[in-house]
């Protein structure tokens, strides 16, 4: 990883290239997602919430594998989703650190990508005149877009932890053969919890437009089953059948 | 004679006071809802003492029941997890060695002594077989994870931690969140009615403050129990020698220094130094004899032990009383704490004690005047038993070991052994300890713990081997298993600690 600050790049024939069906997301089981998007990712595949292994905070995110290393999402050259969550979309783009404090964030390019080419065949990021293309403001929109929903994500998260509305599943997988596999360390929303709450809550919930996050990711466990049937097609043994546990 | 009990009055604002305060308040809430009201009363001119900087893991329990977050915890009291006592130099004169007396249950609950022995061609220390928890703490590794939830734990953990700014924490939770009144004002007088009870105070400020049931929290001084109530201290010097304490604080030389997870406790000529971790200090004392050492002396020692940074460390004396209540709880009054007794903070057992005593009291607090001459009964017949095997249990580590200084050998004179301990060793020469040695009753330090200590220290037991030799070996490749897995999933103590004070832990 190169993660340059798009204002400090000092070579202009910079080309993308490849982006098609987005390859590098080949091997990813967890996606973070944005709040914006839930509702539309959770018609694909099942949206939970784990905790990063870093920092402990809580995640949103999307569940592509049974396995570590494994998008049953992604297979080649196709999507088996209508959507795809913007953090795979935005590569070889990010938000990141763009001064030496490192406090400050804003548009940056991942330089080591096998996306970024200096050849001429990509999408090129300056014009001959050292202006940027149609192209680079576009990305530079949609990382404005994605700065300000990480923000709300964020909020949402710190909202729905406050309120006591995670609890922790397992996800087992069990195999015509062997023993049951599980998934853990994931979390859910507290659908008993959720009941619990008086009218000013929910309202409030549904005001900052976190209600409907909310129930889709409830909803999208669902998914677990497509999952499940994208494993048997893509896998060379079999599940039964993929069940969430209670913790 | 049935006057309900609405009112708990409780003397003294160091942790006593205010865990007793919280568990009292939280298995009570609303506070209205059940007509009581807790006041804590606490002197504004005396310090906490501030030792007592160890905890046992049932403190995790107690603190979620009182409702802190463990966030808090690490935060606000500089706290360290701690998994175990580790005894330094205390077999004998001649020869590095150390032992662990760690938190985490062994692999086998059921005969780990057999299971050891078993294994007697190894040169494996008793804890080392047992469990991975003594290697995990050398290498400087965190109990758990900061993906963990609060309290949970990958290993059995307690705390270090600053005991004045745990008391801060718990005072802030009590009044703010647990409807707990706090006056801060010294007591001037106690009035007692005629059946003896405690009836009120006076404080310094002319007022009168009714109660139906008094905790004396007050500390070594023991102003209901002692002063008022004349209940008088059961010496245990003759047996647990230690009579003073020089305790310094010291900070890390470096930022990113190791939080050691263990209290490291090492033999000296006339008694030993805990160190305990903190995040941003460590606590460090030497337990002593004055029959034994001079203070200056005795500060030597410690300067040695600290090495350079001694200059930069004051040192501060405190007087020892070995002993405890021949009653905790009279008539309406109930000591807990120092005012109920002190012993030297070899296994941490102040912290436990305070606990113990204040669930007791939490879970069946007394309805009415009536029936508390029969609680008090239970209550005092239970601590008794909880302090005597303490005792006990203290002695142990000093009658094991081969060290020959004065103090060293005076301490293993069978004049100076309780009967109930020389009995059980002489029995364990041919039978390890298990569950039937000790009675019945719900005890402090199991059979395990006494394991821990006799084999750690080098005691023989001729018994006969029965530990099956398959399921020895299945247990020692579970184990290592086990700790092959721990050492690379578990972070580093420090950076854990560090990491917990930037980011928190999810209470899930």
């Amino acid at each position: 990883m190169n993660i340059t600050p798009l204002e400090q790049l000092n070579t202009t024939d910079l080309a993308i290239s490849g982006t098609q069906g987005h390859p590098h997301a080949k091997s990813r089981q967890l996606i973070n997602l944005v709040v914006t998007e839930i509702a539309q990712i959770s018609l694909d595949m099942p949206v939970i919430f784990v905790k990063d292994g870093n920092t402990g905070q809580f995640r949103c995110v999307a569940l592509l594998g049974l396995e570590q290393n494994q998008n049953l999402m992604f297979n080649q050259p196709r999507w088996h989703s209508h959507s795809i969550p913007k953090h795979i979309q935005r590569e070889p783009f990010c938000i990141g650190p763009i001064d030496q404090q490192r406090n400050t964030l804003g548009p940056c390019i991942d330089l080591d990508s096998d996306y970024v080419t200096t050849q001429s065949e990509g999408t090129a990021l300056f014009t001959e005149l050292r202006e940027k293309t149609e192209f680079l403001k576009r990305v530079e929109e949609f990382l404005a877009t994605l700065f300000e929903e990480e923000r709300l994500t964020q909020e949402f998260i710190n909202t729905i932890v406050e309120l006591g509305l995670l609890r922790e599943i397992s996800v087992e997988c069990q195999p015509q053969q062997g023993d049951n596999r599980s998934l853990s360390g994931l979390f859910i929303i507290d659908e008993e919890r959720l009941r619990q709450f008086d009218a000013d809550t929910v309202k409030r919930l549904m005001d900052q437009g976190f209600l409907n996050p909310i129930f889709a990711s409830l909803n999208s466990l669902g998914q677990l089953n497509r999952l499940t049937a994208l494993f048997n097609q893509q896998s060379e043994s079999t599940l039964v059948q993929t069940t969430v546990q209670l913790k | 004679m049935t006057n309900p009990v609405n009112h708990i009055v409780i003397v003294g604002g160091g942790t006593a006071g205010w865990l007793t305060a919280g568990l009292i308040a939280s298995k009570n809430q609303p506070l209205d809802a059940s007509d009581l009201k807790i006041t804590l009363i606490e002197s504004p001119d005396i310090p906490t003492i501030g030792v007592g900087e160890g905890t046992w893991p049932s403190m995790r329990r107690t603190l979620r029941e009182i409702g802190i977050r463990e966030t808090d915890l690490i935060r606000d009291c500089h706290a360290a997890f701690k998994q175990g006592s580790q005894f330094i130099n205390w077999c004998s004169d001649n020869r590095q060695e150390h032992y662990f007396h760690p938190f985490n249950p062994p692999i086998t609950t059921s005969d780990p002594f057999e299971f050891w022995q078993r294994q007697s061609g190894s040169t494996q220390s008793f804890a080392d077989c047992l469990d991975a928890q003594p290697t995990l703490c050398e290498a400087g590794l965190a109990p758990k994870t900061i993906t963990t939830a609060e309290y949970a734990g990958t290993l059995n953990y307690g705390y270090h931690l600053d005991a004045g700014a745990f008391s801060t924490l718990l005072q802030k939770h009590c009044c703010n969140a647990l409807g707990v009144r706090h006056h801060l004002q010294n007591v001037q007088s106690v009035h007692r009615a005629e059946n003896g009870d405690i009836s009120h105070l006076i404080t310094a400020d002319g007022q009168t403050l009714q109660g139906d049931l008094f905790i004396d929290c007050t500390g070594f001084r023991g102003l209901l129990i002692g002063e008022s109530l004349q209940v008088p201290l059961i010496p245990q010097g003759h047996i647990l020698f230690a009579d003073r304490a020089l305790a310094g604080q010291v900070t890390y030389d470096q930022p990113d220094q190791i939080i050691a997870c263990q209290t490291r406790s090492t033999a000296q000529s006339a008694g030993w130094i805990w160190d305990i971790g903190l995040s941003h200090r460590r606590g460090i004392g030497y337990v002593y004899s004055s029959n034994h050492i001079s203070d200056e002396a005795a500060e030597r020692e410690l300067a040695n032990y600290i090495g350079p940074g001694f200059g930069n460390t004051s040192v501060r004396r405190i007087n020892i009383n070995s002993g405890y209540r021949k009653k905790f709880w009279v008539n309406n009054c109930i000591a807990i704490g120092l005012s109920a007794g002190f012993l030297e903070p070899l296994e941490a057992s102040a912290l436990m004690l305070i606990e113990q005593s204040a669930n007791m009291i939490a879970e069946r607090l007394p309805a009415n005047r009536m029936v508390m001459d029969r609680l008090a009964e239970q209550f005092n017949q239970r601590q008794h038993h909880h302090w005597e095997r303490i005792v006990e249990f203290l002695k142990l580590h000093y009658v094991l070991s081969n060290r020959q200084a004065p103090f060293w050998q005076e301490n293993r004179e069978v004049s100076s052994i309780p009967e109930s301990l020389s009995e059980k060793l002489q029995l364990w020469e041919y039978h390890a300890p298990t569950a039937q040695d000790f009675s019945a009753e719900s005890d402090v330090f199991s059979w395990i713990s006494y394991q821990y200590i006799l084999y750690g220290m080098g005691f023989k037991t001729e018994a006969r081997p029965t530990c099956a030799a398959d399921r020895c070996a299945k247990l020692s490749q579970l184990r290592d298993r086990r700790l092959e897995q721990l050492l690379t999933q578990l972070p580093n103590h420090r950076q854990l600690v560090d990491k917990i004070r930037q980011y928190g832990l999810q209470t899930v």
